[in-house]
């Protein structure tokens, strides 16, 4: 799943750039993807929450995040890039909450390190785009 | 576990980063989306665990908060530093690209501010701020900043940009931790869970805002444009050296 953020993190405003978009535009784009994970990321939560779902929630958005991710390649222009950018961003974003959710869970359960260095930040991750 | 997250976050750049230079950026996205599939599957095998008690955010307790001079400046502190950040995450890939810049290198460039997060977060960051207490840590994250910035703003030499990615672990993470510090401090009983999320919308409204207007910007300016960033930073310098004089109190 890291790994997933890694390879694109850093390199998709170039992507979206080389296709076609402008900076200014770009700027447009991110930025909108930032502020719409700052919502879905306690939506999708507390979704998770009511439903007693996390892990069946958490598969769920890395599944559709997946396939937003393919509607990358075929896409053109700006309105496009931007509603891909926000579905993208949308099912990416809650994705490092609900594992360390699980994972946090499953450590108190079965007694192994989690590895935070008592450091109890979910609000780390992360301002920049798809991580 | 989370150390694993991060390596892998870095093993991924560093394949892309290869992959990237041999068949162009669209790589990443048939990478993505091969590794979120695998995660898909990883993630149906993840035992339903029972549910942890749900945290409320009560309306009085984000006035509370808000009324303590030295959350409302963390948050403000907080909010300038990490937002300086968005016109990296957006724009320090496709000013390296447009100075020629392989996509090997920006890989290397960019792991490298992901391990020093990682470095600073599990080893010396904890440390750093025992020892120079949470505002020191933050007034340091700022002075790191406006070093950062003006240096990318200045150059594109793959030297110097490999001497100022690692102030990430000072920028980004010092900076999260000397704030869950002065959170752990100065947060009444039964309001961390409604800090926190103050915090992550302060932080979050921040950054998309900065990467709103910094597609105009590098536009307009092009590298210059990290002179703001840095001018964020010099802005949120006065603020952390108040910081200890400030009652914790309201």
């Amino acid at each position: 799943m890291y790994a997933a953020y890694g390879v694109a993190s850093p390199f998709l405003p170039a992507f979206v750039n080389a296709s076609g978009i402008a900076p200014e535009q770009l700027g447009l784009v991110l930025g909108a993807a930032t502020a719409v994970r700052l919502v879905s990321t306690p939506l999708v939560g507390r979704a998770a929450d009511v439903l007693q779902a996390l892990g069946r929630t958490l598969t769920v958005c890395i599944a559709l995040a997946a396939i937003i991710t393919l509607a990358y390649l075929p896409a053109q222009g700006f309105w496009i890039f931007l509603a891909i950018t926000l579905l993208h961003a949308a099912s990416l974003a809650p994705m490092t909450v609900l594992a360390d959710a699980l994972s946090l869970g499953a450590a108190k359960r079965h007694g192994f390190e989690y590895g935070s260095a008592g450091c109890a930040a979910p609000a780390r991750r992360r301002s920049s785009s798809a991580r | 576990m989370r150390g694993t997250g991060s390596a892998a976050f870095i093993v991924g750049t560093l394949i892309a980063g290869q992959l990237v230079g041999a068949h162009g950026l669209s790589m990443i996205i048939w990478l993505q989306a091969s590794l979120l599939v695998l995660a898909a599957f990883a993630a149906t095998r993840v035992p339903e665990i029972p549910h942890p008690e749900r945290r409320r955010t009560s309306t009085e307790g984000i006035g509370t908060l808000l009324r303590l001079p030295m959350y409302r400046n963390m948050v403000l502190i907080a909010a300038l530093i990490l937002g300086s950040h968005a016109l990296h995450d957006g724009f320090a890939v496709i000013r390296w690209r447009a100075a020629d810049i392989a996509p090997g290198t920006a890989s290397l460039l960019w792991s490298e501010a992901v391990a020093a997060e990682v470095l600073v977060f599990f080893l010396i960051g904890p440390r750093l701020v025992a020892r120079l207490g949470p505002a020191g840590a933050l007034a340091l994250a700022a002075l790191a900043g406006i070093v950062r910035w003006i240096v990318m703003a200045q150059t594109t030499e793959v030297f110097a940009l490999a001497l100022v990615q690692p102030l990430h672990g000072i920028t980004f993470a010092l900076l999260h931790l000397a704030c869950m510090r002065l959170i752990a401090r100065i947060v009444p009983g039964g309001l961390e869970g409604t800090a926190q999320a103050i915090y992550a919308v302060g932080i979050g409204g921040a950054s998309a805002s900065v990467m709103l207007a910094s597609g105009a910007l590098y536009a307009w300016l092009g590298g210059a444009a990290f002179w703001i960033m840095a001018t964020l930073c010099a802005i949120a310098l006065p603020l952390t050296l108040r910081l200890p004089r400030l009652s914790p109190l309201h």
